[in-house]
């Protein structure tokens, strides 16, 4: 066995310094969480659309903004719980949860303008909200150096091309619920298994 | 030339295993004994040795906690840690550069 020369050293330590300043994602469940709370408001809207549940049109923004701040709530209390945990605390966490929470309220912000204003379709804001995914799924890969990440960001921005074609059909509804639950919640499941595997 | 003084390298981080668990937990601040294991590449026994070495010199303490049922344990690097491990590279540097 030969002894590790110094250059070695400075690589173990320098390496070692790098992967303690990044950890693993610990986000998983918010991936998940997000990914129900949207499908629920996409399938209610659909159930309202296709009169298979007694909404009125008019109802339904309600419904949105009920989803939209449980799912508030629920990250707001995980935060809280997360705050304590040592992998919670490193840099690379800190800097994706503080890029997700700020994804999230740039694009509550625009579904609430389409919403209100009523200048265009709300169903634009899947092309948006998929393509704006895509981006933030890109960064955390980087981050995280986690590449199968990249083919999710891939797809989203697959997601946020087709919804242009499918844009005026009631099934774009259920298209983009599964697009939300396989992409958002299929990527929470897969962190969320990998943490626990982790701390097991 | 700058003077370097090998007896003011601290024998406790010296170690290759002590001296990763530093550099780690310099980034990190805090981490669970399983991340510190796998990062290190270590057993169990030869990471629980060296962190209660680390930690009978004051430069590391450990808490005990519960990740859902699970019992946790956490090492985080202290105050004086944190100077002893940038000293330690201090010295090295010296010694670096001298060479």
């Amino acid at each position: 066995m030969t002894k590790p020369s110094l250059a070695d050293d400075v690589d173990y330590l320098r390496d070692l310094a790098e992967s303690g300043a990044t950890g693993a994602p610990s986000g998983g469940k918010y991936f998940i969480v997000w990914s129900l709370v949207i499908a629920t408001g996409l399938i209610l809207t659909y159930a309202a659309a296709t009169k298979s549940l007694p909404i009125a049109q008019d109802q339904l923004n309600y419904v949105w903004a009920a989803v939209l701040a449980a799912g508030w709530a629920a990250s707001f209390l995980m935060g809280s719980t997360d705050s304590a945990k040592p992998e919670s605390a490193r840099f690379a966490n800190r800097l994706t949860s503080a890029m997700w929470i700020a994804t999230g309220i740039g694009l509550t912000a625009i579904f609430a303008g389409l919403t209100i204003s009523g200048v265009a379709n709300q169903a634009l804001m899947m092309p948006i909200a998929a393509a704006v995914s895509g981006v933030a799924t890109v960064a955390s890969a980087i981050i995280f150096r986690i590449r199968w990440l990249y083919a999710i960001a891939v797809a989203w921005w697959i997601v946020a091309f087709a919804s242009f074609f499918l844009l005026g059909r009631i099934e774009f509804i259920l298209f983009s619920a599964a697009a939300i639950l396989l992409l958002q919640g299929g990527t929470g499941v897969a962190l969320l298994l990998a943490e626990r595997r982790r701390t097991a | 030339m700058s003077a370097f003084d090998h007896n003011a390298l601290d024998d406790v981080i010296h170690g290759r295993a002590r001296l990763g668990i530093m550099a780690y937990l310099s980034t990190a601040d805090a981490a669970d004994f399983v991340s510190l294991r796998e990062a290190l590449d270590l057993s169990d026994g030869n990471l629980s040795t060296h962190v209660t070495k680390l930690e009978e010199a004051g430069y590391v303490r450990t808490k005990k906690s519960f990740a859902g049922k699970k019992p946790q344990t956490t090492v985080v690097l202290t105050e004086p840690g944190r100077r002893a491990y940038a000293a330690y590279l201090d010295q090295l540097k010296r010694l670096l550069q001298r060479g």
